[in-house]
């Protein structure tokens, strides 16, 4: 789209995020935190956030301080998608994460399946009836009772869901796309913040073969 | 693996991997993971038997490919289909009409060939998106738009051939009008060129449209006689200015007069870009408006109770309460938007003399919605009017679907779509009709609705039935969609585009003399693809084998 869409949208975003993200340059380097698990990590090209929720934002600022770009954007994914993804895109199959509404991942998940990608992980984070958050995430048989310790600590939600989609070391065995192999599992969190509405998604798009992929 | 129905395992495989020497392993796929993609996202039968699925997938990137597909396909009697992107969403995705096809995906032939500046055309393969020919001309600041559907993300290819519209011109926004020339596979594997491209260095192939003799390229449209790999496109000067102005009107009634006069505007070449109809009285937002919702997530503002009552009793055939109510509230029974693209000072008199021209309808107001410069050298006000502008959007893609990860969607949906005369006569009429048969069936959401005007000739209703994770109600709503088609079929109107599901149904409906076009179209099926491997079923034309007693 128009330079002038993102440059505006990227400019308002990224005074939220750019604070936390000098603080910690030098975590940034390795792209790791404490606590996260060790081994190789997938290299996150973007992370991508819809700026108009305070969840995303969150989320964003715990990709950044692992020095993940962030791509921001007002509702529309279209600037996004068309300036920072397809272009990088078209040469390399690159793994993005997001938190983000579900039609905006509608949209990138068919373009990631033509560049040889799939939607790695998946979770939708709806507004409970008794207040907090329900989390469902999708994962292989092994992986529940991680994230289930992952979004059991003291961080709020989209941080923890952060630090869960940078430590996966290898998606395409921890996230199977065949559905047999996949299992779900649902969580709740109890937050201070609002929840989200309308119920949002966090999610990994990585290439299916991604240690064969070019470094980011 | 799964095989095609009648294809031995043994013969298949040996087909597949013929395929595998033609484009390479890599591009061809077997695993349920991969075929799956190939899924209609929006399904009617979701998750059902009846859902449509691919056996395999092939991906050719070059014509030479194709024909050599093609005849391996021949020789195997496997049967394949094509698709260009396989993003008409609504119209049945990429999943081919009859089950077990070898989807023959076009997306690597993604090259565009030419794009002409002088004379506003380009010629492009069925892998090229209209993304992708808006960033070429961006990227060379050429002074042309391109005519986008909204979302914009498939293939221009395969929208025109699938009959898809815009949003700028007449002749444009008509994307099979707008195209100029094609190149076609047969199911034999020869290539053929139509118009002026089949003349040896022909130098106007996409200049004139129709040749020399008679004029095939539709006989590749909506249909299975070839698989297309080139086609060219009519673009549009970029114009010098764009301006929108709204007709609103008082009463009920004048709509036959407003339909009337906004059609001579179109047809006069007064008014030049894709009308817009709304009824803020009836709580019916036009096209734009129900972009901008889905876009910004905004809450429709709360219905008035006694608004409610009066629209009831308007519905029922009296509108005087409500019309009434708009006198008092300063409120439209109906309006247009009417926009002109064009040299700022033709815009202002074409927008000066429309408003003489719709000033016989007593009472009618006016007023101005913008004006907008190009190039934009600001981010437009109103992102639902990127389409307008020939930027291909994603804006207004806020429905949820299936997606690899997500297989049990909150909903999907697909277009009843049909086309009614260009007269408030005619929206009055079906109204009624498409109103009464859908609560028959407990459907409430065909109330009152105001058709787009994409074609100018003629009028289309668009109702989205919701697809969901709940088959009882995916089956629901599918007997009252086939209803609908035999409703409308009875009152002289059909579907401009359907998804595979429906295509029987509507292909059934055009029966004049004894069903003497389909019979036609299956004449010339049976002579160019006598194995019937290319698409079958598609549009309802199906290959003597599988055909069934009508």
């Amino acid at each position: 789209m128009h330079n002038y869409i993102s440059r505006r949208q990227f400019v308002a975003a990224g005074l939220t995020v750019a604070a936390a993200a000098s603080a910690t340059a030098a975590a940034a380097v390795s792209g790791e935190r404490p606590g996260d698990p060790p081994g190789l990590k997938l290299p996150l090209h973007l992370a991508l956030f819809d700026t108009r929720f305070a969840a995303a934002h969150a989320f964003a600022r715990a990709l950044a301080v692992r020095g993940v770009s962030l791509a921001p954007y007002d509702g529309d994914v279209t600037p996004v998608w068309f300036e920072q993804l397809d272009p990088v895109w078209r040469q390399y199959p690159l793994a993005v994460a997001g938190l983000t509404t579900e039609g905006a991942l509608f949209c990138l998940e068919q373009f990631a399946w033509d560049n040889g990608m799939r939607v790695a992980y998946r979770g939708i984070h709806c507004a409970a009836p008794g207040g907090g958050v329900q989390h469902l995430l999708e994962s292989s048989a092994a992986r529940p009772q991680d994230v289930q310790g992952r979004l059991a600590g003291v961080q709020p939600w989209p941080a923890q869901v952060a630090a869960l989609i940078a430590g996966i070391d290898a998606p395409a065995a921890a996230f199977p796309s065949e559905p047999r192999s996949r299992s779900s599992a649902r969580f709740h969190t109890r937050s201070r913040r609002e929840a989200p509405a309308p119920r949002l998604v966090s999610w990994l798009i990585a290439p299916r073969n991604w240690r064969a992929a070019p470094p980011a | 693996m799964r095989t095609p129905p009648g294809i031995s395992p043994a013969t298949f495989a040996a087909a597949v991997s013929q395929f595998e020497k033609v484009v390479g392993p890599q591009w061809v796929f077997t695993r349920d993971e991969d075929t799956r993609l190939y899924n209609d996202a929006y399904s009617p039968f979701l998750g059902e038997p009846e859902e449509r699925w691919a056996s395999a997938a092939v991906a050719p990137a070059t014509v030479e490919e194709v024909q050599e597909i093609v005849r391996i396909a021949n020789r195997h009697s496997v049967p394949i289909y094509a698709i260009s992107t396989g993003r008409n969403l609504g119209y049945g995705g990429a999943a081919p009409a009859w089950s077990g096809c070898v989807v023959l995906d076009l997306k690597r032939m993604n090259r565009i060939l030419e794009v002409n500046e002088e004379n506003a055309y380009a010629l492009v393969e069925p892998g090229v998106s209209y993304f992708d020919l808006y960033r070429y001309i961006q990227e060379r600041k050429l002074k042309l738009w391109i005519d986008c559907p909204d979302p914009g993300w498939g293939s221009l290819v395969g929208n025109a051939l699938d009959r898809g519209s815009g949003y700028t011109f007449p002749y444009l926004r008509n994307h099979f009008d707008a195209h100029c020339g094609m190149e076609v596979v047969l199911a034999n594997g020869e290539l053929l060129r139509t118009g002026m491209g089949a003349l040896p260095n022909s130098r106007t192939w996409q200049q004139y449209k129709t040749g020399f003799g008679p004029w095939i390229d539709g006989l590749f449209s909506q249909s299975n006689m070839g698989v297309v790999t080139k086609m060219g496109f009519w673009l549009m000067p970029q114009p010098e200015a764009y301006f929108c102005g709204r007709v609103l009107v008082r009463r009920r009634d004048d709509l036959h007069e407003l339909v009337r006069l906004i059609t001579l505007l179109e047809n006069s070449n007064i008014s030049s870009g894709c009308p817009d109809s709304s009824s803020p009285l009836l709580g019916i937002g036009s096209i734009g408006a129900q972009a901008r919702f889905l876009a910004v997530d905004e809450p429709l503002p709360a219905d008035d109770p006694e608004l409610a009552a009066l629209r009831d009793k308007a519905e029922a055939g009296d509108p005087s309460g409500l019309e009434a109510y708009g006198r008092r509230k300063n409120l439209a029974y109906w309006t247009f938007d009417i926009k002109f693209y064009g040299p700022a000072k033709v815009v202002a008199a074409q927008w000066e003399s429309a408003k003489e021209i719709l000033s016989a309808i007593p009472e009618a107001w006016f007023e101005d919605q913008g004006e907008y410069r190009f190039p934009l050298t600001e981010e437009p006000r109103d992102h639902a009017r990127y389409p307008e502008f020939g930027i291909p959007s994603l804006n207004n893609f806020s429905l949820g679907a299936r997606s690899s990860t997500n297989p049990t969607p909150s909903h999907g949906h697909m277009w009843l779509a049909p086309i009614i005369p260009r007269t408030a006569e005619a929206i009055f009429e079906a109204n009624r009709v498409f109103g009464e048969a859908a609560r028959q069936f407990g459907i409430p959401q065909l109330r009152f609705n105001l058709p787009a005007w994409y074609w100018q000739r003629s009028a289309i209703f668009i109702f989205g039935f919701p697809v969901s994770e709940n088959p009882a109600e995916n089956r629901h709503h599918r007997e009252v969609f086939f209803h609908l088609i035999d409703v409308a079929g009875k009152h002289g109107w059909a579907e401009y585009r359907t998804g595979p599901v429906f295509q029987d149904a509507v292909a059934r409906q055009f029966s004049f003399n004894n069903h003497s076009l389909m019979r036609f179209q299956e004449t010339l099926k049976d002579a160019l693809d006598p194995n019937g491997i290319l698409s079958p079923g598609r549009y309802g034309i199906w290959p003597k084998h599988l055909r069934k007693p009508r």
